[in-house]
């Protein structure tokens, strides 16, 4: 397994942009350094000596340059992603695996959809399947799901699977997980985590305990997951800080508010140490809580703080 | 300890010395008035204090706990006569202080997020009343028009971004240019060395390694970064440069609604092109007239207007 310390000298010395990074930085008390994952927006943050052998994209939005991830070695997503499955999911090949997504040919380059699609291409019998965003899920599947006997591990996007509740709710099986991969802010609602949850547990007929939540990015391979309790756990090579947005090269103590800073050491061929714009919170257990983006008002000189 | 370098007190000091400001209005009754001072926009806090004065009211201000001298020192060096009444001038850095204070007026600056907690602090504190009026500035952003790169130009644009470290609303946070960046980085840069001695913060350092390793073309003037678009971040000591025709300016002045402060121009006076109210000299930007209006609103006229209504 890398360990951070591995990973910091192998990236300092193969990722010219990290080591830059480093190296501009200049010598700090604290611990390590985190690139800022706009750098995946700006250019190819790479490790490898070889071309990659994927590329994958962020969606992005109009007017705003999408992250680039350049994957050395297809091999080592596959690794990372089922061997955190298998880490916190052990039974999950028996689940059929549904992806309330866009299927990989109209998107091929999103990590989320070529993962989901990895996970369907391990069932053999069929049932696992990529379902048409915006359409009621097909009766002739529910009902060989259901004959099946097997339990259903659902993935969407936050605000699609609330769409698919709210316009054709079906029954799950009895066991099925709902994997909500993000994203509760749109154009059209801002929601809270939990309500969503409540609701969608209603519309599949499933605990709302089995809701559960995944959290990753573009810049990543590893995921964190999280169960009913809202609280997100990483894989074994991966950990999470949250770093002070005033001086990101500290940690802040377990539950203060932060940046969320992680370590993959499944990037190994990009870059281990990541700091996201998201908002998070740490407890003494290693999980942690993520409470939306960072929002850079907290570092204006206009904000009033009632410093009591 | 102040939070400001001893270079931006002395000129703040120097700027609320030199504002020459008319006696205060006659009330027919006596009037209190909470200041909620930002300590990090110590012009704009001290306005607030002379607008109180202006209007013949009772301050009292709640100190930031980060700067806590600055306003009483303003007060002792300029000898402003506040109303001498027992209990008045007030001020002090724990808002608990002003528990039972009932003030008719509150004045305030912070952001739009901050406002909900405060007003609940403080009708929990009995701070304020039922009737009491609140006039919340929440303006955060201010653009500079740069179409000149002379001496005095680059002079005033380096002060204006990089006083008081780049932060409060009035600060340059965006400058739009025909001009290309490349064009006026080193120029700009050197119009700032008068600021740099200045030791930029862990988040300045950390922003600038990463603006180095990605190659980003960027200077820093003092503490703050300025790096051409796109915008990487939305924050105090960073400065975007636009370059685009004026026609650019407009939209995003327009797309800023309530949150645009202060258009300022070089020279004499704003491109005829674009009237707007908000407009002000580049050399002003950090040194507002007492009778400057944050948010386009006359807070000397604001807390007169119930008891002398037009």
């Amino acid at each position: 397994m890398t360990t951070p310390e591995s990973a910091f000298l192998h990236q300092v010395r193969h990722n010219p942009v990290y080591g830059d990074f480093v190296r501009a930085l200049g010598p700090a008390d604290g611990e390590f350094p985190l690139l800022p994952v706009e750098a995946f927006r700006t250019g190819r943050v790479y490790a490898a000596d070889t071309p990659p052998e994927l590329v994958f994209r962020s969606s992005g939005t109009t007017g705003m340059r999408r992250s680039e991830h350049a994957v050395a070695k297809a091999d080592r997503y596959r690794q990372a992603v089922f061997a955190g499955l298998d880490h916190f999911y052990p039974d999950w090949r028996r689940f059929v695996v549904a992806g309330y997504t866009p299927g990989y040919d109209r998107n091929p380059h999103s990590s989320l959809i070529h993962m989901i699609r990895m996970l369907i291409g391990e069932d053999a019998s069929g049932l696992s399947r990529f379902l048409e965003p915006g359409q009621p899920v097909p009766s002739d599947w529910a009902a060989a799901v259901h004959a099946s006997g097997r339990p259903v591990l659902l993935f969407g996007a936050a605000f699609g699977l609330m769409d698919l509740a709210e316009a054709h709710p079906f029954a799950l099986p009895a066991g099925s997980i709902i994997m909500e991969t993000g994203g509760m802010k749109t154009h059209r609602r801002e929601m809270d985590r939990l309500d969503m949850h409540t609701r969608l547990a209603q519309a599949f007929a499933v605990p709302a305990a089995d809701v559960h939540s995944e959290y990753g990015m573009t810049e990543l391979l590893s995921q964190a997951y999280a169960g009913g309790d809202g609280r997100f756990r990483t894989p074994p090579w991966m950990a999470v800080s949250i770093r002070d947005p005033k001086n990101p090269i500290l940690c802040l103590p377990d539950g203060a508010e932060g940046l969320i800073g992680i370590f993959d050491g499944a990037n190994i061929d990009s870059c281990c140490f990541l700091l996201t714009g998201d908002r998070g919170r740490r407890h003494p257990d290693g999980s942690f809580e993520v409470l939306g983006r960072w929002k850079s008002d907290n570092l204006r000189g206009c904000n009033f703080l009632v410093d009591e | 300890m102040s939070t400001f370098h001893p270079d931006d007190i002395r000129h703040a000091a120097a700027a609320a010395r030199a504002q020459a400001v008319p006696p205060p209005a006659a009330l027919p009754l006596p009037v209190s008035v909470l200041c909620l001072h930002a300590g990090n926009l110590p012009l704009v806090g001290w306005q607030d204090v002379l607008a109180v004065y202006r209007a013949g009211m009772r301050y009292a201000g709640k100190l930031s706990r980060k700067d806590p001298d600055l306003i009483p020192a303003f007060l002792a060096e300029t000898a402003l006569p506040l109303a001498p009444v027992p209990g008045f001038p007030l001020h002090h850095t724990d808002l608990a202080a002003f528990r039972g204070l009932r003030a008719d007026a509150v004045l305030f600056s912070g952001s739009e997020s901050s406002v909900p907690g405060v007003l609940r602090r403080l009708h929990e504190l009995d701070a304020v009343h039922d009737a009491t009026r609140f006039l919340i500035r929440t303006a955060h952003t201010s653009l500079a028009w740069v179409d000149r790169l002379d001496t005095d130009t680059l002079r005033e644009l380096a002060e204006g971004i990089a006083r008081y470290d780049g932060a409060g609303c009035r600060s340059v946070r965006r400058i739009h240019s025909p001009l290309a960046f490349t064009q006026a980085a080193r120029l700009l840069a050197d119009a700032g060395s008068p600021f740099a001695d200045r030791t930029p913060p862990p988040r300045i350092r950390y922003r600038q390694a990463y603006l180095q390793a990605i190659g980003a073309p960027h200077i820093r003037i003092g503490t703050v970064l300025v790096s051409p678009e796109p915008p990487l971040w939305d924050e105090d000591g960073y400065v975007t440069w636009v370059q685009a025709p004026l026609d650019r300016m407009i939209a995003d002045a327009a797309d800023l609604g309530a949150g645009l402060q202060q258009l300022y121009h070089p020279g004499a006076a704003p491109p005829p092109a674009f009237p707007h109210p908000r407009w002000e000299p580049l050399s002003q930007a950090q040194t507002p007239a007492w009778d400057w209006r944050p948010d386009g609103i006359d807070p000397v006229s604001w807390l007169l207007s119930p008891y002398f209504p037009a």
